[in-house]
């Protein structure tokens, strides 16, 4: 899968649990920007799902984090582009 | 903003609504608008505080669970608590009475929130019930000072009860231990509380903080902490810090005028040590794997929600489980007397007739298969059955199991089910429910390597150092042991084993602990039987997400919290050290169990990406 397909999923899904359009930036923070809590990122998964047609688990990009503020698209995204093995 | 903030006859109201969100969380924001607002309160112009709840089935369900699985440093959670704390703190030390409100779950942060308002009163709803999750489903030493204030307002066998052992009040029970003042008629809440607050204003209520900073240590107190540090030692030995440390600290609330400083500083190095730890890190993991399989089955187009539910049943359990449903109210579902049909001849079955949102309207039949049930007789299968064989151990789980043309109908009672505080895992089942297919799985390779002549307590131990805190014996003494050899005969190849399995059983069902050995290869025989059994499960369609096997494995068989999740575990790299581990010759798993992990391994996919 390219990574150019990842990042095109990844938006898709993270646009599926927003209720209002966002322009979306790799920068952007899931917690800070988005104003994600824990309950919203099962719905990200479930959206992620449907986008790569596997179940995707997010336990390990959280757990591998910083900080909860560098939980970004852009983290996301390489994330992953490691688990459909891209970017690897 | 969080909290809708508005004021009449000088209280100041304060209702919680986390935006977009179903439930109720204390996140950064709610931290930060309390932060804001209640050091401006002052006796000069407002005379109390009331919280309250916008969402009626929850008043705090927890904190930001995002922010502690992804913090990594120390500094990073000090921070962080130490600006939720303040809020915290600002609700204690308030200058004018502060008063809860409690409608809905009080569970966690929430609970901590509620130690620190000075007056309370609850609602009579199943939902409102107080739960301390932090240890008991997260490995979290708490950050809100529950560990400080729990033995102080509870007592200390209340504390260790809520806060280790994780009992879960009702309204009623909060209000005979003194946790809430009161408690409230749903239909008649805000009037109710209307009425507590101009009590409290009178000084007509008590304060559930006491002025007392102490217990007296009694005798009976010192036995019950060798008590609870023994029962602690036999915990799997990952699990057990977090529980000596909470343990340590309650004494020292316990005990103390005041807690000093270098224990405040212990308390926080502790919480630090429980967030980072591995332990912690994959228990966090599980919360958001249960919320995945919340949000199953998908709502869909359904007609309405449930409004009236009615029951018609036979058979002795029947009077018992239809009166719990009864006592469990869901906002919005009106629950009728059930009519009893006579006794069947003792046959333990349960039917539940529920009636659609218009009078008459049937949409679904539930047999409720209670554990001396007849198993077999499921040629007359109904379009739903509400199925656990495990309700001694675990009173809140159930299988939901549809047929093909019951999708609508499941969508609606699982909600229910749900609204009304079980746990649910909804399946399509044909044949035999995935709850016993589970059961199966992991009782076999255990009485095989008996029945092989392995030692029991090597059983024992070795689940023990994986995680499990129930062991076998606990779903045995519940399943029994004829039931338990019904299950297992067919899976065992020849006559002498089937016929020594009765024996075997009752061995696993002793309790001996002390001891033992790991064995890895009965952990490789699990390995391949679970994996046969997920995967099974997923292509005939019994489960329709990884997510509903991990659930049902969690609560059906204590699937080890620290492992993440059953399917978590099993990746592919785990059942392939497995296969060329496991050794053939003991003969612990099934020529099918192996041929199926096999074709998991060929597929090249785990159960998750």
């Amino acid at each position: 899968m390219l990574l150019e397909e990842v990042h095109d999923k990844v938006s898709q899904a993270v646009l599926n649990t927003l209720r209002t359009p966002v322009d979306l930036h790799d920068d952007m923070t899931f917690i800070g920007d988005l104003a994600y809590d824990s309950l919203r990122v099962a719905s990200l998964s479930i959206a992620l799902e449907e986008e790569f047609g596997q179940p995707i688990l997010l336990n390990d990009w959280l757990a591998a984090s910083d900080d909860p503020m560098s939980l970004t698209i852009g983290s996301l995204n390489a994330y992953i582009a490691v688990v459909f093995g891209e970017g690897s | 903003m969080p909290f809708e903030v508005s004021r009449r006859d000088g209280v100041l109201h304060l209702s919680l609504d986390t935006p977009n969100c179903a439930v109720n969380i204390f996140d950064r924001r709610t931290a930060e608008q309390l932060r804001e607002l209640l050091p401006q309160v002052s006796p000069r112009d407002t005379r109390a505080v009331v919280f309250r709840s916008a969402k009626i089935e929850s008043f705090i369900n927890g904190v930001g669970l995002l922010m502690i699985q992804s913090a990594r440093s120390r500094e990073t959670i000090r921070v962080g608590g130490d600006f939720f704390r303040t809020a915290y703190h600002a609700v204690r030390d308030c200058p004018v009475p502060t008063i809860a409100a409690v409608r809905g779950n009080c569970w966690g942060c929430g609970l901590e929130f509620l130690l620190n308002c000075h007056y309370r009163i609850a609602a009579d709803t199943c939902s409102t019930n107080f739960f301390m999750t932090e240890v008991v489903n997260y490995l979290l030493f708490p950050t809100f000072d529950g560990v400080h204030n729990l033995p102080i307002q509870l007592g200390f066998e209340n504390a260790l009860n809520l806060l280790l052992w994780g009992e879960r009040w009702s309204s009623q029970r909060a209000a005979q231990e003194g946790l809430i003042n009161e408690v409230a008629n749903h239909r008649h809440f805000d009037e109710s509380v209307n009425r507590f607050v101009s009590r409290v204003l009178a000084g007509g209520v008590s304060r559930c903080i006491p002025e007392r900073k102490r217990l007296a240590w009694t005798e009976d107190c010192e036995t019950l902490r060798r008590v609870t540090e023994e029962r602690i030692r036999a915990l799997p030995p990952d699990y057990q810090q977090v529980y000596l440390n909470c343990l340590d600290q309650m004494v020292r609330a316990a005990r103390k005028d005041e807690l000093d400083e270098e224990d405040h500083a212990l308390a926080r190095s502790w919480e630090a040590d429980s967030i980072l730890s591995r332990a912690g890190k994959s228990a966090h993991s599980f919360f958001f794997i249960q919320q995945i399989a919340s949000q199953f089955p998908p709502p869909g187009a359904t007609p309405p929600g449930l409004a009236r539910i009615s029951f018609t049943g036979e058979g002795r359990s029947f009077a018992a489980f239809a009166e719990d449903l009864e006592s469990r109210l869901v906002e919005g579902v009106t629950v009728t007397p059930p009519r009893m049909r006579p006794d069947a001849g003792g046959f333990d079955r349960i039917i539940v007739d529920l009636q659609g949102p218009r009078d008459g309207e049937s949409c679904a039949f539930l047999e409720v298969d209670v554990r001396t049930g007849d198993r077999r007789d499921h040629s007359d299968p109904k379009p739903l059955r509400l199925y656990s064989p495990i309700r001694a151990v675990n009173p809140r789980f159930f299988e939901l199991a549809a047929t093909d043309h019951a999708v609508a109908q499941l969508v609606e009672v699982t909600s229910y089910l749900r609204r009304a505080g079980f746990t649910i895992v909804p399946t399509r089942t044909g044949g035999r429910f995935g709850t016993d297919r589970l059961i199966r799985s992991f009782l076999g390779p255990l009485a095989a390597y008996v029945i092989r002549g392995g030692d029991v307590r090597d059983v024992n131990f070795t689940l023990r150092e994986f995680g499990f805190i129930r062991r076998p014996h606990a779903l045995l003494e519940n399943l029994g042991i004829e039931s338990a050899a019904d299950w297992l005969r067919p899976v065992l190849t020849d006559q002498e084993s089937a016929a020594a399995l009765p024996g075997v059983l009752e061995l696993l069902r002793g309790k001996e602990f002390a001891g033992g050995r790991w064995d890895q290869d009965l952990l490789d025989a699990l390995a391949i039987s679970w994996t046969a059994f997920a995967r099974t499960g997923i292509q005939k369609g019994v489960f329709s997400h990884p997510t509903l096997i991990d659930v049902t494995a969690r609560e059906v068989i204590d699937f080890p919290l620290m492992q993440k999740s059953l399917c978590n575990w099993l990746s592919q790299g785990r059942v392939a050290e497995a296969l060329g581990c496991v050794d053939r010759d003991r003969d612990l798993v099934g020529e099918e169990d192996l041929v199926v992990a096999s074709d998991y391994l060929a597929g090249g996919r785990g159960f998750y990406a």
